[in-house]
């Protein structure tokens, strides 16, 4: 009796056991069907496979979706004009983008990224931000496939010594230089700055460039703190910063923290006489939001719509300027794009130029390529160093000026004066130097250039607050 | 609280209860040779949860005190793989044992004050006690605040990073067993039904509760260590991140709390369809998966393991009055 109630029980803890064997075989095999059913089969290949997950859930969904629209703007207009040549197969080929999304997740990217790399893309772009750009670059390296980064600004993505990852867009110790230079040609100039900066790897990296350049530029620094990006109430550091005598205050984050800055220093009454904020300002929705709170505040860009550089040669890519583009995107989507749409667009005409001028599909021969590339697309220069940083773009300073958002440096390529002390907006104050980055400089001493200060003002673009979203009273 | 599965499992070490598991581990083992990248990466997270739920299964599934910090000894033990890496340039794999060691250490020290708090009070305190390390290590410098660390690019090997996963899965695995049938199991289990009169029986619970929380915490940093190698970037809200301690609830609750196969059932199954629901429907996926998680939970409340225990139960019952019927006739 007793070896029988045994032999049950050990039979009944075998079948368990089995029925785990039988689960672990069957989710084995239905993944490996699933990924290999979606390889590519055919002998030649007719498609050009593009790979990428983007954050369009959990807390950056909403740049993601931003870059991933661009993204695929682009795939569209390639394909509507009738694919990539590649001159080693004779033929044009079509794009195909396989996105996946990664929920802001740098897990989910390592196991997303090396299910692309098996499905056999052809290239492999970054997901949205730093973080997310560096759990994908040991995959694309391990496999020697291209990795472009479009929203992946930190500094140190570049300094892994990665072969195969290949920056679009200004690195972030970039981003608050331009401010400075901005400040610095004032008159009066400002004396003391604030840094309030988000605690993040982004912001972090913006800081750790911007302080030295400021003290280089005789700037005092009389406030110098990081906040938790999460916080939802800043006024006991912003009234710190009252209290100290700043004029400017230079940081943020992200989009909610930048608003959420601006209204705790209105609740506090806090006069400053510049605020320059990254990436909050730039998007659309800031001035929705806060209305004539925005007024004045500044932005450090990537890329405005008002720019040009269509003058500029070799010029890639069929978009012919920033308002086309402002124009074309705004027309497929319904919502005005910010940099990260242009730069994700970008990113693909960078591709395609590579695949053009290579005539290639093997990411070794298109990164090779890249190293020697040396031109413009509606975003900008395009040029990297020998870690595959971009170098050859450059950043542009934006204000909210009335409701419009306005390109204030450099003055080369300035749709408006600065508005300073944006407290006091009667009177602009002239702006003194003409000092300026390399390409901006090129712009206004180009001989073939129309002189741009007077073009300039047919060329501003007027935000206007998306369909569908109300001004909220503030 | 659906925490009162039968811990006691069935059987010994006999050959028909090991041929399974053997046969399971050899398939794993062998896996990397037969199958792509992708499914080593596949294979390789979903060792990561085993590990993970499991160890939290030991403590949370054994003595029924919902750990609601569990991420916190992921996260220690990733910062404590990295920083004895880069910073002591130790080999990886004693550099994955001392970030298993320092989180089974900050398990013991915190479990003095915090283990002696019961029911929802110790909930808060380990949920707070993680969210306090989250800030701690977000503004500390000596960790790099913010920033983080990424693994340099030398180090990376997803198969050798496979096989040791696999070896911290099987490890954990086998250690909830052995708790299960020693002398500690069987305090544990007394300080479950009721802890009061294990304690009028001369248990000691707070070493017995402590010693589970520092094994629970080493197996808990291995896999953090092993998965941050993988990763390559740790950062602090991806080390400290409350949604791992959730998604290792929800998978040991899916296959059954106390109980050893559960927590590998219920990785296998919610880490799959969570894999193949994030790559098919890009925006949908996480609205099915919640679906999914509010659908067990109402229709099997004590987990898979519960429904496979009444089936079995129901079914000796049967045979039972069956053999009693044919013995009258």
């Amino acid at each position: 009796m007793t070896s029988r109630f045994f032999f049950r029980r050990a039979i009944s803890t075998a079948a368990v056991a089995a029925i785990v064997v039988v689960l672990v075989i069957v989710v084995v095999a239905g993944v490996y069907i699933y990924t290999t059913s979606s390889k590519p089969k055919t002998s030649g290949p007719s498609v050009i496979t593009i790979g990428m997950t983007m954050p369009l859930s959990g807390s950056l969904a909403s740049d993601g979706q931003m870059s991933l629209d661009g993204l695929k703007m682009w795939a569209q207009d390639v394909n509507s004009s009738g694919g990539i040549p590649v001159s080693s197969l004779g033929k044009s080929l079509p794009v195909k983008l396989i996105y996946y999304d990664d929920g802001s997740n740098t897990q989910t990217v390592a196991t997303d990224y090396a299910q692309l790399v098996t499905q056999g893309v052809n290239f492999l772009i970054a997901p949205y931000s730093s973080p997310l750009t560096l759990a994908a670059a040991p995959i694309a390296e391990a496999h020697h496939i291209l990795l472009l980064s479009h929203g992946g600004a930190s500094d140190s993505i570049w300094a892994k010594g990665y072969q195969y990852v290949v920056g679009v867009l200004s690195p972030g110790s970039q981003y608050m230089i331009p401010v400075i230079d901005m400040l610095n040609s004032l008159n009066p100039k400002p004396t003391n700055i604030a840094f309030f900066f988000g605690n993040d790897p982004f912001s972090l990296s913006v800081m750790k460039a911007v302080e030295p350049y400021a003290l280089s530029k005789g700037f005092k620094i009389v406030f110098n703190q990081t906040y938790q990006e999460s916080a939802t109430d800043f006024t006991p550091q912003l009234s710190q910063i009252a209290s100290t005598g700043a004029q400017v205050l230079i940081g943020g984050a992200h989009f909610v923290d930048g608003e959420t800055i601006m209204r705790n220093l209105n609740s506090l009454g806090v006069k400053l006489d510049l605020v320059s904020l990254l990436v909050a300002p730039d998007d659309p929705h800031f001035l929705a939001d806060l209305g004539p709170l925005a007024n004045g505040v500044t932005v450090p860009s990537q890329w405005e719509p008002n720019l040009d550089f269509s003058k500029f040669s070799p010029y890639f890519g069929n978009i012919a300027n920033g308002q086309q583009f402002y124009n074309r995107f705004m027309s497929l989507y319904g919502i005005a794009p910010n940099y990260e749409a242009a730069e994700a667009y970008a990113t693909g005409l960078v591709l395609e130029k590579a695949i053009i001028d290579s005539g290639s599909l093997n990411s070794t021969v298109v990164r090779q390529q890249l190293s020697s590339e040396n031109f413009y697309t509606f975003y900008g220069h395009f040029q990297i160093d020998s870690t595959g940083k971009q170098i050859g773009h450059t950043m542009v300073v934006a204000q909210w000026q009335n409701g419009t958002k306005q390109t204030i440096w450099p003055s080369s390529v300035a749709t408006a004066q600065p508005l300073y002390p944006a407290s006091l907006p009667s009177q602009p104050v002239s702006v003194m130097s003409q000092s300026s980055s390399s390409v901006f400089s090129q712009l206004s001493m180009n001989p073939v250039s129309i002189p741009y200060q007077q073009t300039a003002s047919a060329l501003v673009t007027t935000y206007q607050v998306p369909t569908g979203q109300s001004t909220k009273p503030s | 609280m659906a925490l009162d599965g039968n811990m006691k499992e069935k059987g010994g070490l006999s050959i028909g209860n090991l041929i399974p598991w053997i046969a399971v581990a050899a398939l794993l083992a062998v896996a990397p040779y037969i199958v792509n990248a992708a499914l080593v990466s596949f294979l390789f997270f979903f060792l990561m949860w085993v590990a993970l739920s499991q160890s939290f299964n030991l403590f949370t599934g054994l003595t029924g005190y919902v750990n609601f910090g569990f991420v916190v000894f992921y996260g220690l033990g990733g910062y404590g793989m990295t920083l004895s890496l880069l910073r002591l340039n130790l080999p990886i794999y004693l550099a994955l044992l001392v970030g298993g060691l320092i989180a089974a250490a900050f398990a013991m020290v915190v479990s003095l004050p915090v283990l002696r708090l019961r029911g929802a009070y110790f909930a808060i305190a380990m949920l707070s006690l993680a969210q306090a390390v989250f800030v701690i290590f977000d503004n500390w410098n000596f960790v790099n605040s913010a920033t983080g660390y990424t693994i340099p690019v030398q180090y990376y090997n997803p198969q050798l990073q496979y096989y040791a996963m696999l070896v911290i899965a099987a490890a954990t695995c086998l250690a909830v067993y052995l708790v299960m049938h020693s002398k500690l199991g069987l305090a544990l289990r007394a300080i479950k039904q009721n802890e009061e009169a294990a304690v009028s029986l001369g248990v000691n619970s707070t070493l017995y509760k402590s010693i589970t929380l520092a094994i629970s915490g080493f197996f808990a940093g291995l896999a953090g260590g092993a998965a941050i190698w993988a990763i390559t970037i740790i950062d602090p809200p991806s080390a400290f991140d409350t949604t791992v301690t959730l998604t290792v609830i929800s998978m040991t609750m899916l296959g059954g709390f106390g109980t050893l196969l559960g927590p590998i059932i219920g990785s296998a199954i919610l880490y799959s369809v969570e894999y193949y629901l994030g790559l098919t429907y890009p925006y949908l996926h996480l609205i099915i998966f919640g679906a999914i998680i509010i659908g067990t939970v109402l229709a099997m409340p004590h987990g898979i393991m519960g429904v496979l225990r009444e089936y079995f139960l129901k079914g000796r019952v049967a045979r039972a009055t069956e053999e009693e019927i044919k013995v009258k006739e």
